[in-house]
C-alpha cells in the first residue's frame, strides 16, 4: 500500500506547522503525479496527517485532492485514499473541502474555468 | 436577436429609399411623355415616407421599451441582491469577523497547542457556518459565470490560512501569555479584513446592477 505523509510538505523551518494554500496542494499534487494514482482505482493509498501537524487547511486539501474528489466523486476518493488523523479539526476541513470540491463542478464553476485550473 | 431585428429594419429603411429613388429618377425621365405617372410617383413617395416613418417610430418604441424592461428587471435584482445577500448577512459577517476577536484574546491567556487547536477548529466552524448560509444565499444571484461566489470562496480561504499561520506560530513557540499588542495587531487587520469582505459584494452590485 503506498503512503503519503502530509508532514513532506510542511515548509522547512515551518514554525506554525501549518501546511496550507491553494497553489502549495496543486505543487503537490503534482510532485506525487496524483493524476496518474486516480487512475488506479483499485490501489489503496494511506494519506497520513501526524499529531506533528497543527493544521492542513481546506485551501491545501482542495489543491492537493479537489481534482481527485471531482473525479472518483466522494465514495470513490474515500475509498482509494484513505486517510488517517486523530485532528478533529483538520478532518472538518478535509469534509469541507470534499463538499466544495464536488459542489464547484456542479454549481460555482465553469468547465472552462475548470479546464484552466487542471 | 437586437441586432437582427436592427438588421431587418435596416434593410426595410434601405430599400425604402432606393424605390424612392428611383421612382423619382423615373418620374423625372417620363415627365414630360406621360404626366400621369408624375402623379402616380408623387403618390408612392408621400406613402413610402409615411411608412418609412411609422416603421422607425415603432421600432424606436419598441427598442426603448425593451431597453426599460431589462433596466428594470436589473433594478429588482439589485434590490434583491442588497436586501437578501448584503442586507440580511451584514449581522453574520459582523458576528463573524468579532467572534474571531473574542476568540483570540481567549487564545491569549492560554497561547498552548492545545488550546490553539480548539481556538483554531472554533474559527474554522465559523468560517464554514459563514460560507454556506451566506455564500448560499449569494449563490441564488451569481450564474455560473460569475466568479463572486469563488471570490468570496477563495477570500475566506486565504483569511483561513493567514489566521491559522498566526494561531500556528504562537501556539508553537509561546509557553506563556503572550502580549496583548501582538492580538491586537491582528484584530486591527481584521477590520481591514471585514471591509475587504463587504468591498467585494459592493464591487459586484455596482458592476451588476447598477450601470
Amino acid at each position: 500500500m503506498k503512503t503519503i505523509s502530509l508532514e513532506d510538505f510542511l515548509k522547512k523551518n515551518s514554525i506554525s506547522m501549518v501546511i496550507s494554500g491553494r497553489p502549495e496542494g496543486k505543487e503537490a499534487r503534482k510532485k506525487l503525479k496524483l493524476d496518474k494514482e486516480d487512475l488506479k482505482k483499485d490501489e489503496i493509498v494511506k494519506v497520513m496527517i501526524t499529531d506533528k501537524i497543527f493544521s492542513v487547511n481546506t485551501s491545501f486539501f482542495l489543491g492537493l485532492f479537489g481534482k481527485s474528489v471531482r473525479k472518483l466523486t466522494i465514495e470513490g476518493f474515500d475509498k482509494k485514499y484513505q486517510i488517517e488523523c486523530s485532528n478533529k479539526g483538520i478532518l472538518k476541513n478535509i469534509e469541507d473541502a470534499k463538499n466544495r470540491a464536488v459542489k464547484g463542478l456542479r454549481v460555482l464553476k465553469s468547465a472552462k474555468v475548470l479546464e484552466n485550473e487542471e | 436577436m437586437k441586432n437582427k431585428e436592427f438588421n431587418i429594419v435596416l434593410g426595410i429603411v434601405v430599400i425604402t429609399i432606393i424605390l424612392i429613388t428611383i421612382l423619382t429618377i423615373l418620374s423625372y425621365i417620363f415627365q414630360k411623355s406621360n404626366p400621369h405617372i408624375i402623379a402616380l410617383t408623387k403618390d408612392i413617395v408621400i406613402i413610402s415616407s409615411s411608412f418609412l416613418n411609422l416603421l422607425l417610430v415603432v421600432y424606436f418604441s419598441i427598442q426603448k421599451l425593451t431597453e426599460k424592461k431589462e433596466n428594470d428587471k436589473e433594478k429588482i435584482y439589485g434590490f434583491w441582491f442588497r436586501k437578501i445577500a448584503i442586507e440580511e448577512n451584514l449581522t453574520l459577517i459582523s458576528d463573524f469577523f468579532k467572534s474571531v476577536d473574542t476568540f483570540l484574546i481567549d487564545f491569549s491567556k492560554d497561547p498552548s497547542i492545545e488550546k490553539g487547536r480548539v481556538i483554531l477548529e472554533k474559527i474554522q466552524d465559523k468560517k464554514r457556518s459563514l460560507g454556506y448560509e451566506f455564500i448560499e444565499t449569494v449563490k441564488i444571484f451569481a450564474d455560473k459565470e460569475d466568479s463572486i461566489v469563488e471570490n468570496l470562496d477563495n477570500y475566506l480561504d486565504n483569511y483561513d490560512d493567514d489566521i491559522t499561520q498566526f494561531i500556528g506560530e504562537i501556539a508553537n513557540v509561546s509557553h506563556s501569555p503572550i502580549k496583548k499588542g501582538k492580538i491586537d495587531v491582528f484584530i486591527k487587520k481584521n477590520i481591514q479584513a471585514k471591509r475587504d469582505f463587504m468591498t467585494l459584494l459592493f464591487d459586484y452590485d455596482k458592476k451588476n446592477y447598477r450601470k
